[in-house]
């Protein structure tokens, strides 16, 4: 068999989440509070029923590593490039430059991971797609993750009457679910204990909306730094075959752990 | 292929190419659902096959983006596109070879790659031949001046050019003075084209305005804008009165009344209705006669005693329409020298044929 194989590195963070709110799928016309639909599963005869993108898993590291960066005291880049207002106000907090605005000369940790509109980024999220539990009959697949999907209808009604001053439901999901990290360029130590503490320090921000409300807790349960060899070719009818070989580097999280913020310190 | 396949086995052999298939997996944002790389042609479709007619489906389009709350525009939000992906190979040979080599090593396409989206998982490959497609129809094109066209249908023309230039029961007269129109006949057709219960009566042309009037309105009109004039008033007033005037006096011959419409400036000004501002009454009345020249060259119109009529068509289903006239030709190719079995061969064929719903022409393949 003649075929390609590409071999890289990738994190694999396993998390388990009772209630968490990531919805803005911005269809128009559509609600804002709802899942993004990636279509009826029943068109492709895999009989899943409907499919949704877990959104903001990217921005949600990201606020993580601003996080952890201003706990040791360095400056990074923020996730905005937007200095102030039409009117002037200021909308840079202390701590931090605007995106991009450190490259190329003294470039920040998180601008050599997540890059910005001058540069590309070392990291690649894989989406994270759900099928409801109840839909799925059991069915397992690489590609889809079967949760817990329903609707919370959010009431409240004006005092001693019954005019309704709110009335609309908020998708959500629940259970265990994987995210996958590509990385597309080898990682120094350094960056590597950055990535993973900032991926540790997420649950204390929570995933999604109405956090404060219940919503959006995780409890991380494993997370793994694997060596992956991929590769794809095809049989005589011309059909595509792929292969996935991994390996665990569990001494190399170590390394990078200790190497994080004892460089921030020197 | 099923069409011309005796042709197509001969060329099989030269004109083999590579075509690789693979599912979308979270929606591609792109702009356009086709595009090249490495001059190869990609397409998302909703399916991986073509269809009768040649084309590769259109596949389903959603928005990706960030939304910002009363503003849904780009570029906050961006198309994408679901389905499957087609990529099309110019050639079969070693170079292509290598570019589809290329491709299999790609996992995902288009903006947003990093963040998830344009995820794709390659499922097979093909060696197709490619297909003929069926060119698109023709757009209808505004003609400069009128032909040389019967003279019932020149007043049926010349009907359609003055139909809403004066007072109905729906509206009033479109630039607002009513035309002093000389033919009884056509005054009486242009005054009753909005009232009902009148198809039957003796004036012939009611039916065609109506039928014109209806079609062209609805061709041009897509976007509402709304005016509270027929015409743009912040440009200068129309005098109104004396443009009636002067279409009064053109009405002796339809090919003036034609190009005093199509070039006047001041005609140009004037819109079709006042909900839908964007389309303009010159364009509304050319369209219309436009459509009732090209129907009567396609003979949908035909003269009788001095007067155009509608020639009733059956409505269209292509079990009923499409599958006896094909099959008629085949059997007579086929049975043309026997004359006297003739009959109950064809009665036989055609039963056989009908029961077993076999596609519409497989016989021609053993003809050639």
């Amino acid at each position: 068999m003649t075929g390609i194989s590409r071999k890289f590195k990738r994190i694999i963070i396993l998390a388990q989440t009772p209630i968490s709110k990531t919805g803005n799928g911005p269809a128009v016309g559509g609600k804002v509070n709802n899942l993004l639909l990636l279509g009826n599963g029943s068109e492709k005869d895999n009989g899943n029923g409907k499919r949704y993108l877990v959104k903001g898993i990217r921005g949600w590291i990201n606020h993580a590593m601003m996080a952890i960066a201003k706990e040791e005291g360095k400056e990074v880049c923020h996730t905005s490039d937007k200095i102030e207002t039409q009117k002037g106000e200021n909308l840079l907090p202390e701590g931090f430059h605007a995106n991009g605005k450190c490259y190329p000369e003294k470039e920040c940790i998180k601008h050599r991971l997540m890059g910005s509109i001058v540069k590309q980024s070392k990291l690649k999220f894989e989406p994270v797609i759900i099928v409801s539990e109840a839909n799925s009959r059991g069915k397992r697949e690489t590609i889809t993750q079967a949760v817990h999907i329903a609707t919370e209808r959010r009431n409240a009604l004006k005092s001693k009457s019954k005019f309704s001053i709110q009335d609309f439901g908020e998708r959500y999901f629940s259970r265990e679910l994987t995210i996958k990290i590509e990385l597309l360029e080898e990682l120094t130590r350094e960056e590597l204990g950055f990535l993973l503490k900032a991926i540790l320090y997420a649950p204390e921000l929570g995933l999604g909306a109405s956090v404060n409300n219940g919503g959006g807790r995780v409890q991380l349960k494993q997370i793994t730094l694997q060596e992956v060899v991929r590769s794809r070719g095809f049989d005589k009818q011309g059909k595509v075959i792929e292969e996935e070989k991994t390996r665990n580097l569990w001494k190399e999280m170590e390394e990078g752990m200790k190497a994080w913020p004892a460089a921030a310190n020197a | 292929m099923e069409r011309n396949g005796g042709r197509d086995e001969s060329m099989a052999s030269s004109s083999k190419r590579l075509r690789l298939i693979g599912e979308v997996i979270t929606p591609i944002v792109v702009n356009s659902p086709f595009f090249y790389i490495k001059g190869c042609k990609i397409t998302v479709t909703k399916e991986p096959r073509e269809n009768e007619r040649g084309y590769l489906p259109y596949p389903k389009k959603s928005h990706y983006g960030k939304l910002i709350k009363g503003v849904r525009k780009a570029p906050t939000i961006r198309k994408c596109f679901q389905g499957f992906i087609v990529v099309d190979f110019p050639r079969n040979n070693n170079q292509a070879r290598e570019k589809l080599q290329w491709f299999l090593s790609l996992e995902g396409l288009g903006a947003h790659q990093n963040n998830g989206m344009g995820k794709i998982k390659w499922v097979e490959k093909k060696e197709i031949i490619p297909r003929r497609k069926q060119p698109l129809e023709k757009k209808l094109k505004i003609r400069k001046g009128l032909g040389h066209h019967p003279k019932p249908l020149q007043t049926a023309i010349k009907a359609l050019l003055l139909h809403d230039f004066v007072h109905t029961e729906k509206h009033d007269s479109k630039i607002y003075q009513e035309v002093e129109i000389t033919s009884s006949f056509i005054r009486e057709a242009c005054k009753k084209h909005h009232t009902n219960g009148e198809e039957r009566s003796n004036n012939w042309l009611i039916p065609i305005i109506k039928k014109y009037d209806g079609i062209a309105s609805f061709l041009s009109r897509r976007i509402p804008r709304k005016e509270e004039r027929r015409y743009d008033y912040e440009n200068g007033e129309i005098d109104c009165k004396k443009l009636a005037e002067e279409i009064a006096t053109k009405q002796h011959s339809v090919y003036v009344l034609y190009n005093y419409i199509y070039y006047n400036k001041t005609m140009a000004r004037f819109y079709e209705t006042i909900t839908f501002a964007n389309n303009k009454l010159k364009t509304h009345l050319l369209l219309a006669v436009n459509l009732l020249i090209n129907d009567f060259k396609k003979g949908k119109l035909t003269l009788e005693n001095n007067r155009v009529k509608i020639v009733s068509q059956p409505t269209r289903d292509k079990g009923e329409t499409e599958k006896p006239i094909s099959e008629s030709k085949v059997l007579k190719r086929i049975y043309s020298a026997k004359k006297g079995v003739e009959k109950q061969t064809t009665t036989l064929q055609e039963r056989s044929v009908r029961d077993e719903n076999r596609p519409r022409n497989t016989e021609k393949n053993h003809l050639r």
